[in-house]
């Protein structure tokens, strides 16, 4: 779960590190204020989750005031990688000297947190949080420790950080694995740190991905599930506990398994087998309440969905027991589509003989259940 | 007879008196497995599966009478699974232990790991489905019946897929040595890495199966270990070859972020090593069959 920039900033803020001074403004008006409020250049940057966004005319810069009005109402009045732009970051343009960027993330190969730091600006923060380069300067850090200023030094000294703003840097670190540990997140990135023709140091941009399963005990990311997750079915889900995923695509077949890889597998074959797949269910293999039920409605309801793939494997919850959810979501619902279902292990014979002529239909094998509905949308859409 | 774990191993089970772990208790115990113990803070004193075995509120006081207990087997919830592996550990009698719980936090998942590893302890999981040696052997929630003895490994990152994966294998009548389930997060404690060396020592293994999947580049960095350091032949099959970047699979690790975890790079890092992989699990048997 990715923050947005003002969402970072404002994190940045409360843990005492260094941001440009601006706000964030959702409508021209505000923009104009702002700007004239700094007085003097000003960046405008639109609140999208889009990497590289720069690229693609979501950052620009005005000189005055009117000009800031004039850009962020265009930038506001279009769409950027189709997402439409509600919220600019409104901040002091700044003469840069030096860029580094800074990145607090979990290495998924030693499994401990590390702290990188590396100039090439055209690496992406999310390719250096998810796998470390050879190249980058790295240390890695001791869970149960933390990090330690000696290994901010060597960082800084390895990076060639100019030693007179050492101090500086080093309390910036230590800020950022607090913020890290103190917010679950995945990754916190400055992207980048600069030094100003001043010697200000300041986090010009920032990325922040929170972890998901720290639900229970960072109350706040579930204030941002609302934009996280994109669309209502997905929302919904959310709220009752299974994973949905949503690509939006139209007259297309959803997937429904249990278990994370099995799903993944049954998308993959409908591909494959020239089917186009919008919605992704997990309902998982061991979760206390079964949700098939549940999934099924949400999926029965959508117009984009033309067939819908179910691929069970049972065990804690036996294919019986998901079978009987199934027919009584099917029983309920106003719009029906074929149903394909595939069971195999515990409890495949009873759900078998459960949904035998029931409108549901019961496949031999996953690559039938497939196959059957990949040619139902092909018949479809003619 | 197969790799970490045997049918006289005593086994300690926290948070047996869970809906999960009770299930999983039982189809262990059926299965002819020694399990000694469960543990559960609030059940303290208490019996489980019909009177046959004790509850304990600690892992300490459960190992003053069972002494001899060497695995543990976790299914305490995500929120309270921190404290559980970290007693796991203290311990310091377990010589492994397996965390079925999937949706720990990523920072106490770190934590654990460095604990464990300091400790020397074999950690598998979170969110395993444990380990299976068919016709022997169980630690875990693999349905016994899904697979048949023989003298192929398997290493996956899923569960109910690998289950899937044995069933197949099951009706081509290939039979398995071990299958272990390094789980599906974003960090594992025993990595793709570690579970193919095992395998590759193991004598019962002849050929491995590697079921990986979409997100981080843990096949990648065992794929130069599989060509330079194995004498074991690996076939390998990664799910989620379709699965869009940009997303996240609820809490699990499978996700493309920055161009890092696309199913096509891990299959061409294989292929440029000269390892086998197959788009289709039904492919599987007939390219093991090959191998012999």
């Amino acid at each position: 779960m990715k923050l947005l920039e003002y969402q970072v900033k404002n994190l940045f803020r409360r843990y005492g590190i260094p941001v440009p001074v601006g706000k964030v403004a959702s409508s021209a008006r505000e923009v104009k204020n702002i700007a004239e409020e700094i007085g003097k250049p000003v960046v405008i940057k639109a609140q999208i989750p889009v990497i590289g966004r720069g690229e693609k005319g979501g950052i620009r810069v005005a000189r005055s005031a009117v000009e800031a009005e004039t850009i962020s109402s265009e930038m506001m009045a279009g769409r950027i990688d189709g997402f439409p732009v509600h919220k600019v970051q409104v901040d002091e343009a700044l003469a840069i000297q030096d860029e580094y960027f800074v990145v607090l993330t979990i290495d998924r190969a030693t499994r401990y947190p590390a702290l990188i730091l590396y100039t090439d600006a055209q690496k992406r923060i999310e390719a250096a949080a998810n796998a470390i380069d050879e190249k980058d300067i790295s240390v890695s850090i001791d869970p149960l420790i933390g990090l330690q200023r000696y290994q901010i030094r060597n960082l800084a000294r390895q990076a060639g950080f100019p030693p007179a703003l050492l101090s500086v840097f080093t309390n910036i670190c230590l800020q950022m694995w607090s913020l890290f540990t103190q917010v679950d997140a995945r990754y916190v990135a400055l992207s980048p740190l600069v030094i100003t023709e001043h010697q200000r140091v300041i986090a010009l941009d920032g990325k922040i991905a929170l972890d998901r399963c720290a639900l229970f005990r960072q109350s706040f990311i579930a204030d941002h599930a609302n934009y996280i997750l994109v669309s209502e079915n997905e929302l919904e889900a959310f709220k009752q506990g299974f994973v949905y995923l949503d690509f939006g695509n139209e007259k297309s077949i959803a997937c429904l398994a249990n278990g994370a890889g099995l799903t993944l597998a049954t998308m993959d074959y409908v591909v494959e087998a020239g089917g186009t797949v919008s919605d992704l269910v997990d309902v998982g293999a061991r979760t206390l309440t079964d949700h098939s039920n549940r999934a099924l409605t949400i999926l029965l309801r959508d117009e984009k969905i033309q067939a819908v793939v179910v691929n069970i494997y049972g065990c804690m919850t036996s294919c019986g027991e998901i079978a009987k959810r199934l027919l009584s979501a099917w029983e309920e619902a106003d719009r029906r589509v074929p149903v394909f279902v595939n069971f195999d292990g515990y409890g495949k014979m009873e759900a078998n003989s459960l949904l035998q002529n029931s409108g549901i239909i019961v496949c031999s094998s996953l690559e039938d259940a497939v196959n059957s509905a990949v040619a139902q949308t092909k018949e479809m859409t003619g | 007879m197969s790799i970490l774990i045997n049918r006289e191993m005593d086994i300690i089970v926290q948070g047996i008196t869970g809906r999960a772990g009770e299930y999983y208790a039982r189809l262990m115990y059926e299965f002819g497995m020694n399990i000694v113990a469960g543990v559960s803070p609030t059940a303290d004193g208490t019996w489980v599966m019909d009177g046959k075995v004790p509850v304990f509120d600690s892992v300490e006081t459960a190992l003053e009478i069972f002494p001899t207990a060497k695995a543990s087997i976790v299914f305490v919830p995500a929120p309270q699974a921190l404290d559980a592996l970290y007693e796991a550990a203290d311990a310091g009698s377990f010589s492994l232990v397996v965390c079925v719980t999937k949706g720990i936090p990523i920072h106490d998942v770190s934590k654990v790991c460095r604990t464990f590893d300091a400790r020397g302890t074999r950690f598998i999981g979170p969110n395993s489905p444990g380990i299976f040696n068919p016709g022997s052997a169980l630690l875990g929630v693999y349905p016994a019946d899904c697979a048949i003895p023989g003298d192929v490994g398997v290493v996956s990152r899923s569960g109910t897929l690998s289950y899937a994966v044995l069933e197949t294998l099951k009706n081509a009548g290939i039979g398995v040595s071990s299958c272990i389930g390094i789980g599906g997060d974003t960090l594992q404690g025993t990595t793709v890495a570690d579970a193919l060396s095992l395998l590759d020592a193991d004598v019962y293994t002849k050929k491995i199966v590697l079921i990986g999947g979409v997100g981080g580049q843990e096949e990648e960095r065992a794929a130069s270990q599989v060509m330079f350091s194995m004498s074991t032949p690996v076939v390998a099959y990664f799910a989620g070859r379709q699965f869009p970047k940009g997303r996240t699979f609820g809490l699990s690790g499978a996700f493309i972020d920055g161009g890092i975890g696309d199913v096509a790079r891990k299959e061409t890092v294989f292929q440029q090593m000269g390892v086998r992989t197959v788009r289709q699990l039904r492919d599987l048997p007939r390219v093991l069959e090959s191998y012999s």
